[in-house]
């Protein structure tokens, strides 16, 4: 957690400054919308489940310890919200090309589009692990904590997804 | 899998997870307005209620099976009829041991929902 950070929230847990909150909801709005873009199907499910994770994080600001960095807190908090939400909609069965794309198609690279397709195919905890491992940077031991798998669990579950988009990106494998 | 695939696929993957910040759009806006602007850190009151009555069910209801259990162990023991047991099991303190620890097993799952 970087200084500012720390402040940010020390400001908005004395509730002196409401706007300090505003600033991390800035800095950190764009690593969960893109989380959670990726793993529901729908844009506007997204961002809305986003919404939500800030609010309740606002709400439990008390609460975070500060043991991981703050964004793997906050994506663990959308990931709970995603699981809970998921619970109540049917969701359309993966098909290649049918990803929802985390940015705007006209600036997509194809390589991006080839692994939005790819990822979409995974097993959703293969599609989270690989998210947050490099979509987020977040180390093995934040993944296990922001998602309540054990350690064992999230390599297993990330050596299993590059497995198998190895083979669904064969094309892009640099000789 | 060799090293040197391993590599390359997870080259790959940070070369193709590198992209620009998602546009703000008004979303920090939207954020902020849905903020509660009472008690920003006050505890959620209503998962602390859960939990301290799950801590208190499960307290009564392990000390009332603690201290009926052996009465019902010792009917069966000394071959008294399944009516004996069965009255032993209906006493009022069995049936308020059922019902805590059936509202604390209830407040529980509430409380772990909350949290």
């Amino acid at each position: 957690m970087t200084g500012t950070e720390a402040d940010l929230i020390a400001r908005a847990l004395a509730g002196r400054d409401p706007e300090a909150f505003g600033t991390l909801v800035a800095l950190h709005q764009s690593a969960v919308r893109r989380f959670l873009r990726s793993q529901c199907r729908d844009a506007a499910w997204a961002d809305d489940l986003a919404q939500e994770t800030f609010v309740l994080a606002y709400r439990r600001l008390a609460g975070f310890r500060g043991d991981a960095s703050f964004l793997s807190w906050l994506l663990g908090i959308a990931h709970n919200l995603y699981r809970n939400a998921r619970r109540g909609r049917r969701e359309p069965p993966a098909e290649e090309g049918d990803a929802v794309p985390a940015t705007d198609p006209a600036g997509l690279s194809d390589l991006r589009q080839d692994l939005d397709a790819a990822v979409a195919q995974l097993a959703e905890e293969e599609r989270t692990v690989i998210h947050l491992a490099y979509g987020q940077g977040l180390s093995h031991r934040e993944i296990a904590a922001a998602t309540g798998m054990p350690m064992g669990t999230v390599k297993t579950h990330l050596a299993r997804g590059k497995d198998r988009l190895r083979g669904l990106l064969a094309a892009w494998n640099p000789r | 899998m060799s090293n040197e695939s391993g590599d390359r696929i997870e080259a790959l993957l940070r070369q193709a997870f590198k992209e620009p910040p998602l546009a703000d759009e008004g979303f920090t806006a939207r954020v902020v307005a849905r903020l509660p602007r009472s008690q920003p850190t006050a505890p959620d009151i209503v998962a602390a209620v859960g939990w301290v009555l799950a801590a208190l069910g499960v307290g009564i209801s392990l000390a009332v099976v603690l201290a009926v259990m052996p009465w019902n162990m010792l009917t069966f023991a000394a071959g008294k009829s399944l009516e004996r047991a069965l009255d032993l099991i209906t006493q009022p303190a069995w049936s308020a041991g059922l019902a805590i620890a059936t509202l604390s097993g209830v407040a529980t799952v509430f409380a772990i929902r909350r949290d």
